[in-house]
């Protein structure tokens, strides 16, 4: 069966992202004519993804709590590996950044990491733009013979969603493109009791190195009992053997996460004690923001590494951008520079950081701050 | 615990020349360590205990002193595997080519990477390479050490490999906070992992693949012992046919994806408008952060 030039969208924990991938999806499907499907790991609304454009959607129950992503990929490339998309998409956060790859491997197909563009062209072939090398450069990847085509979308980067209806006869005209419901009792690795059998059954084992044969499709899926719901939702049930197992978590310092955060309110070294973080986290908190931390912070131990913003730590892309005390190195940059409206704290005229914002504040952060919080507070009365 | 660690030369500048399928001139610029893959070095000498820790790299000759270099930070051996049919790879070929050597070395309980290279930013050869080698795998860890006696999640489960031999080595004696009081047995893997929204703390069983974040295990200084041991040792050089690699498995012939087009970006450079005053400038943020809370 020749691959089709649908497109699959496999979402992730934040819906806004979800329904902007599966929006872009469906302008691509209808320059290629295939249709949309939207695999949701977590509890979106399917009629939500209908909306945007997908034309069936598929909740997949039983994986949002699993942390082994090896295991959620095994369950997912089975079902890829029957469906036979054109395209797979999907948002380029931690873990998808992680399972979209493992994917990839199991079918032997190309992806393209943290996406900022796709595009498509009548024969379904995707083009993904991507920034290297320092953000210096941007690519355009494709990936010609293989399929599924398949990439990790940079979350925020994509416009909002725009809302269609769907008929019933699109649903209709689509049998389903999932493989036949294999009840647990009939899984013949389940009954042999081996401990390494997963969601596909045949992954490659050290003893098959001389081989190495990425990209042999699994011979036997995961048991899977499928329920039709209503027309174009389904749902299907997982049962999963991790052997990753979660233990803990420790939410992040941050009020939100610094990620998807649309203020952020960020120090550099020029901050000069944990004390002066803790403010500006203050700070942060009063407008409804995060708060980041340059390299040279973190490395002096102001901030903990998890408020990194940077090459090395994470990419940013608020609406705004306070960067205090911060100098403006080529590392901190690209991961902030496409932030919407950058303002700028600096006591040195010459900071580098005063040629890649929008507003600039020659002067001292700490005295800049005082004086912000003070209007701020008459202003709004509360913390 | 026997540990590989998969190491990546980048260039240490970022302007690049490339040449005709945009892959980087690599031989023409200066190339340094990926700081994240330190990171990796770092976690795998803290677990080493009496077992072994390997470093190899995919590269091109030129990459013989680096890794010799990181000979005297304590590694144990260096693999370097290098031909020409390996340039131009993508994630895919990368994986394919190091999970062979891998196989080829044989011998370990885990494989460490840094979780990104400051070049092509994928992160995706750790998961590729698990999938590979058929091992689970975590990636963004930013710490990691070996359980004592804890629940491992494959328990009571048969088939599970234990870690390797003792190689006779005794732990050098100035490494720092072992974070694995054994060198062999069976090993549970604790790790914590940075996401989004906190860090998830992580158990997995051994062999496994984990790749690191950058600065999570600051790499230690060259000492004496690994002077002398990189003076003496040889860097193992391997070639993709030792390997039961066909040429079409490599390189840019083994590369599902390739670039079809690079664009230089002079990336961010705005008009800044500068405040008088601070207070001006203090009244300009408080307008721009209402207009964004609207």
């Amino acid at each position: 069966m020749m691959p089709s030039k649908d497109i699959w969208v496999v979402g992730d924990k934040t819906i806004a992202y979800n329904l902007a991938l599966t929006s872009k999806a469906r302008e691509m499907a209808d320059i290629c004519g295939g249709n949309v499907a939207a695999f949701l790991l977590y509890e979106d609304d399917p009629q939500d993804c209908i909306r945007a454009g997908a034309d069936e959607v598929y909740l997949l129950r039983g994986l949002c709590e699993v942390s082994d992503d090896l295991a959620i990929a095994e369950a997912l490339a089975g079902i890829i590996a029957q469906g036979k998309p054109g395209a797979v998409l999907f948002q380029a956060t931690v873990r998808g950044r992680a399972i979209a790859p493992a994917i990839a491997a199991i079918l032997g197909t190309g992806l393209t990491a943290d996406c900022i563009d796709l595009s498509i062209d009548r024969d379904g072939r995707l083009f993904q733009k991507r920034p290297a090398l320092g953000d210096s450069i941007l690519a355009e990847i494709i990936c010609e013979k293989h399929r599924p085509q398949m990439a990790t979308v940079r979350p925020g980067v994509l416009p909002e969603p725009v809302w269609r209806g769907n008929s019933p006869q699109m649903a209709a005209a689509n049998p389903g493109a999932l493989p036949e419901p294999v009840r647990r009792e009939n899984c013949m690795a389940c009954r042999d009791g081996n401990s390494n059998h997963n969601a596909t059954g045949n992954l490659l084992r050290r003893e098959n190195s001389a081989a190495c044969q990425a990209g042999n499709l699994p011979a036997s899926l995961r048991p899977v009992e499928r329920k039709s719901d209503t027309g174009q939702v389904t749902t299907i049930p997982f049962h999963v053997i991790p052997r990753v197992v979660r233990t803990g978590f420790q939410k992040s310092r941050n009020d939100c996460a610094l990620s998807q955060a649309q203020i952020i309110l960020a120090g550099g070294a020029g901050i000069g004690s944990r004390e002066g973080f803790d403010y500006l986290r203050h700070i942060a908190s009063c407008i409804g923001g995060c708060v980041g931390a340059s390299r040279g912070a973190v490395d002096a131990g102001y901030a903990p590494y998890q408020w990194q913003v940077g090459q090395t730590g994470v990419a940013v892309r608020p609406r705004l951008y306070i960067a205090a005390g911060i100098s403006g190195s080529v590392q901190h940059l690209v991961g902030m520079n496409t932030s919407d409206y950058i303002i700028a704290i600096n006591n040195d005229r010459n900071a580098p950081i005063f040629n890649y914002a929008d507003y600039g504040i020659i002067g001292d952060w700490r005295e800049t701050m005082d004086q912000f919080l003070f209007q701020w507070k008459e202003k709004y009365h509360e913390l | 615990m026997n540990s590989i660690v998969c190491i990546k030369l980048v260039p240490s500048v970022t302007e690049v020349p490339m040449d005709q399928h945009y892959s980087i001139k690599r031989d023409s610029v200066l190339q340094m360590v990926n700081p994240a893959d330190e990171a990796a070095l770092e976690a795998a000498l803290r677990m080493r205990g009496t077992g072994s820790v390997t470093v190899i790299t995919m590269g091109r000759p030129s990459a013989e002193e680096p890794l010799r270099s990181l000979l005297s930070r304590g590694a144990d051996k260096a693999v370097l595997i290098t031909g020409e049919e390996l340039a131009g790879a993508d994630t895919y070929a990368t994986a394919k080519t190091l999970s062979a050597a891998i196989c080829f070395l044989g011998d370990y309980d885990l494989i460490l990477c840094g979780r990104r290279a400051i070049d092509g930013e994928t992160g995706q050869v750790p998961p590729e390479l698990a999938v590979m080698l058929g091992l689970p795998f975590v990636t963004n860890c930013t710490s990691v050490s070996c359980g004592d006696d804890v629940d491992s999640p494959a328990k009571g489960m048969p088939g599970k490999t234990s870690c390797r031999q003792d190689t006779g080595r005794t732990a050098e004696a100035d490494a720092p906070h072992d974070l694995c009081s054994k060198g062999m047995g069976n090993c549970v893997i604790e790790c914590q992992r940075l996401l989004e929204d906190g860090t998830e703390e992580l158990r997995i069983d051994s062999p496994a693949v984990l790749s690191l974040c950058e600065y999570s295990y600051p790499l230690r200084p060259p000492s004496i012992q690994g002077l002398k041991r990189a003076k003496q040792l040889q860097v193992t050089t391997l070639a993709r046919e030792q390997l039961g690699l066909e040429a079409g498995d490599c390189g840019l012939a083994g590369s599902p994806t390739r670039v079809k087009a690079v664009t230089r970006q002079v990336s961010g450079v705005r008009n800044v408008k500068l405040a008088d005053t601070i207070k001006e400038g203090v009244t300009a943020m408080e307008e721009s952060i209402r207009k964004v809370m609207k």
